[in-house]
């Protein structure tokens, strides 16, 4: 044992410097996005790495407050890709990305549980005595927020507010409903598609629920910006869309005016076009 | 999921908390081994900075990991210099669950080494043999239970660290995302199923380091009990 | 400029140790009483309180020296100390303790004259640890445990021997075992030894010089039978009470008694329920106060030993007088202030010494 200790100790020198040299900056587009767009990202990424000049891409999964928080402190993102447009306009305004890009916006809808029968037609019938329990997320989370004050709009709050239940956040408001301990639940589209046993039985209108919008920001200074960029682009490409599409997202709002009381600089942006392809 | 991806989850996280545990360890023994033998100034402010990360919210070690190993934080130009990324690679995930076992890790290294007589390491000095090797005859065998004791603790911290790690690795597939990570997205995803699978995965990792630990712990008595040694 | 050498002042807590020694015999002992300071001084020797300032030298080997600004670490310093709990190693078996120094034993001088044989397997000899070698510990007795204690400190190629009470922990039919090879191991090897001892015995057996301890001070230094029952170490004896040992070799024995013969010419009747051989040596012990003096020879009296001698010098006690007389060995012996008187003892009377055989203690 005497002896076998120095060469102990230089195999575990040589094991951490190959380690070292193995985590060297990959020459790859990293993109931090919010874990709701887990599904349609990863084959809009496949895509992308086959368009001509296109990049393979990883992606980094997280709360859209924890990526921003990420970003802030230097981590390795090119792009950020938020559920919450507000993020990427903040970073942008603190000088860490470009201007925010709206790419998708997602709507409120109310789901029931396959137990409950068909009753609920209009907002109203959301009090009636078949609704025991209607899950809602916590306020903390932006949908929490969406959802009371559109009850509140409803002038419904103060009935259904000994039925509420919070949940943590959005996924868990559904599971709720999936496994029938609430009737009914306020969740995204994008949310309410994963559903196994629940429906959607109201569709939020557009003019009563805020602008719920994702947007993309190219985080300044990253190496592979032009790829960022690009991918970006790509994110208006049919194909992207249709993905999009699938995952229960909706096209991008014509403005980036967000919640029932717009910021006090809101990005107005008109008409957006999605720009050509380059040649 | 498939097979393949709950077996890299699995691997990844085996390599995680190995390697903390290894990385952390020569690190804890140094420290624990001063602060058992020895008395200095400023003593009480090495205890309480190295409890720390047990005592601060996983999140707050993990912001403070990614400022200390991100290109923006004080230590970029460093990284920078050695082109090296360390955020978002499972080193730094592998970094993030040491730091949070090191407090287990010295805090059992430091009884075990208090426990052994220090005069047995002046007689062994008295006998001709150095220092450094005073303690790997003498002091380290005496101290095994307890180091051990302390490395187990370690490594089922890291096997299960998350809140660190979420922040400074990230949580990305087939790179850095271990199995703590990977119940969380799936959680939050709605993927129940994906969850409990890995929480399967997860308990049969634990138990596993669990029985190892368990044989190891028990030699040495083996030994005594044998037929003339 | 002597072989060895001690010169220190160290403080501790209760009380402040000073030294100056400087000594050639071979077997120096250091005699006093619990918390004196004796360990603290193998502590100096061993290099532990540098701040002492120290100079040692031992077996000519300077080790430290303030002056020089020579400090020598506790690897390097070659001193085979055996610790007061014998410190043995306790996940180690007997050989690996024994073998556990014999690295620096490469290249150093050989300790029997025959230097040849490896140190390690002349410490197993001389200490009998053979039947041991494959033994853990914890399966040994206390007995074995200083011998193997002994052993390793031998092993390791030391220059000297440093002994903090070996026989203290053994009790008294344990200490009769262990204290023979303690004998051969100053005899057959040869050491520089440091015993550090409370038992007066011990230190007129084992000891060619004595340094006497108490609170920090040397009171007394000098060859162990005269230090030993000088006015400054007395009180500290006599918890022990043996102010006299002889040396004898046996002569005839008888049924429960023998005769012997010291190298002074004196010829002691000790009793002795089993045969010894003659030629034998004994070492027997006799305390002072049990030695009657007789102003004019006794008639027929029970004693079986009454010796002619010659006063040399009377020294006053806390409770009595000591009477130094030469009988051909020193002895001293202690009667009531008013005896003295009564006898007009003086130095230089002829005397009768009468001791009862059984006063006559046979060491080990």
């Amino acid at each position: 044992m005497r002896r076998r200790t120095p060469a102990a100790l230089c195999a575990a020198a040589s094991f951490v410097v190959i380690g070292l040299l193995a985590a060297k900056a990959p020459a790859e587009l990293r993109i931090g996005a919010a874990s709701s767009l887990r599904e349609p990202l990863g084959a809009i990424a496949a895509l992308f790495a086959g368009e001509p000049g296109g990049a393979s891409a990883e992606i980094a999964f997280g709360a859209s407050s924890v990526l921003a928080v990420q970003i802030r402190a230097g981590a390795p993102i090119d792009l950020l890709l938020a559920a919450d447009a507000r993020i990427a306009e903040q970073l942008a305004g603190e000088g860490l990305t470009e201007p925010p890009v709206p790419f998708a916006s997602n709507r409120l809808v109310v789901v029931a549980s396959r137990d409950l029968p068909p009753v609920i037609h209009g907002p109203g019938d959301l009090a009636r005595p078949e609704v025991r329990r209607i899950a809602i997320p916590e306020h903390a989370v932006p949908v929490g927020r969406y959802a009371r004050d559109w009850l509140r709009r409803h002038g419904l709050e103060t009935a259904l507010a000994p039925r509420v239940v919070r949940t943590e956040h959005a996924r868990a408001t559904l599971s709720a409903v999936d496994q029938g301990h609430a009737e009914l639940a306020i969740v995204y589209a994008s949310d309410a598609r994963l559903a196994r046993s629940a429906r959607v039985v109201l569709e939020i209108p557009a003019a009563e629920q805020p602008t719920i919008a994702y947007a993309g920001a190219v985080v300044r200074g990253s190496r592979e910006a032009p790829a960022a960029r690009a991918f970006l682009r790509f994110l208006a490409d049919p194909r992207a869309v249709a993905r999009l599409s699938q995952a229960g997202l909706h096209p991008p709002p014509h403005t980036l005016q967000t919640g029932p009381h717009p910021p006090p600089q809101a990005l107005q942006t008109g008409p957006h076009p999605p720009p050509p392809d380059p040649p | 999921m498939s097979r393949a991806e709950l077996l890299s989850m699995t691997g990844l996280t085996l390599q995680v908390a190995l390697v903390a545990t290894a990385f952390a360890l020569p690190f804890a023994l140094a420290l624990a081994y001063t602060l058992a033998r020895r008395d200095f100034p400023g003593k009480p402010l090495v205890q309480a900075l190295l409890a720390l990360p047990m005592v601060l919210p996983p999140v707050a070690v993990g912001i403070a990991l990614l400022l200390a190993l991100g290109r923006r934080g004080p230590l970029g130009p460093l990284w920078s210099l050695l082109d090296v990324e360390l955020v978002f690679s499972w080193w730094a995930a592998a970094i993030a669950a040491a730091i949070v076992g090191f407090p287990l890790l010295v805090r059992a290294c430091e009884q075990a080494f208090a426990d052994v007589d220090p005069r047995l390491e002046r007689v062994s000095r008295s006998l001709g043999v150095g220092r450094w090797q005073t303690f790997w005859r003498v002091t380290l065998p005496l101290a095994r239970r307890g180091v051990l004791y302390g490395v187990v603790l370690a490594f089922s911290r890291a096997l299960g660290e998350f809140g660190a790690t979420a922040i400074v690795a990230g949580i990305l597939p087939g790179r850095t995302e271990t199995l703590a990570l990977g119940i969380y997205s799936r959680v939050q995803l709605g993927d129940d199923a994906g969850a409990l699978t890995l929480c399967g995965a997860s308990f049969v990792l634990a138990l596993s380091a669990m029985l190892v630990a368990e044989t190891w712990l028990r030699r040495p008595r083996r030994r005594f009990e044998g037929p003339g040694a | 400029m002597s072989a060895n050498a001690i010169r220190a002042r160290v403080t501790r807590r209760s009380f402040q140790l000073e030294l100056d020694l400087a000594w050639d015999e071979r077997v120096l002992v250091v005699f006093g009483p619990s918390g004196a300071g004796k360990s603290t001084l193998f502590e100096v020797v061993l290099g532990l309180h540098p701040d002492a300032r120290p100079l040692v030298r031992i077996g000519g080997t300077l080790l430290d020296d303030p002056d020089l600004r020579r400090r020598t670490p506790l690897e390097r310093r070659g001193l085979g100390w055996v610790p007061q709990d014998m410190l043995l190693f306790p996940h180690l078996t007997v050989k690996e303790n024994l073998r556990f120094g014999v690295a620096r034993s490469s290249g150093s001088r050989p300790l029997m004259g025959s230097g040849s044989q490896p140190l390690l397997e002349t410490a197993i000899e001389v200490l009998e640890l053979g039947p041991l070698l494959a033994r853990r510990v914890d399966e040994i007795s206390g007995g074995e445990r200083q011998r193997v204690a002994m052993g390793r400190a031998l092993a390791s190629a030391p220059r000297a021997l440093l002994l903090d009470e070996p026989l203290a922990s053994l009790d008294l039919a344990l200490r009769a075992r262990v204290l023979p090879y303690l004998l051969r191991v100053r005899d057959e090897l040869d050491l520089p030894i440091l015993y550090i001892t409370h038992d007066p015995d011990e230190a007129m057996i084992v000891g060619d010089r004595a340094v006497v301890i108490d609170a920090g001070r040397v009171v007394a230094d000098g060859p162990p039978a005269r230090v030993l029952w000088s006015r400054a170490v007395l009180p500290l004896s006599e918890a022990l009470g043996l102010e006299n040992v002889l040396e004898a070799r046996v002569l005839e024995t008888a049924t429960d008694h023998l005769i012997a013969r010291t190298p002074g010419g004196l010829r002691l009747t000790v009793p002795c329920p089993t045969p010894l051989a003659p030629q034998h040596t004994l070492r027997l012990g006799l305390r002072a106060q049990d030695i009657l003096i007789a102003a004019d020879p006794p008639g027929r009296i029970s004693a079986r030993n009454v010796l002619d001698a010659r006063v040399v010098t009377l020294e006053t006690a806390t409770d009595g007088v000591l009477v130094h007389v030469d009988a051909g060995e020193p002895l001293v012996a202690k009667i009531t202030r008013a005896a003295a008187d009564a006898l007009e003892l003086a130095p230089g009377a002829r005397v009768h010494l009468v001791i009862k055989s059984q006063a006559l203690r046979r060491l080990a």
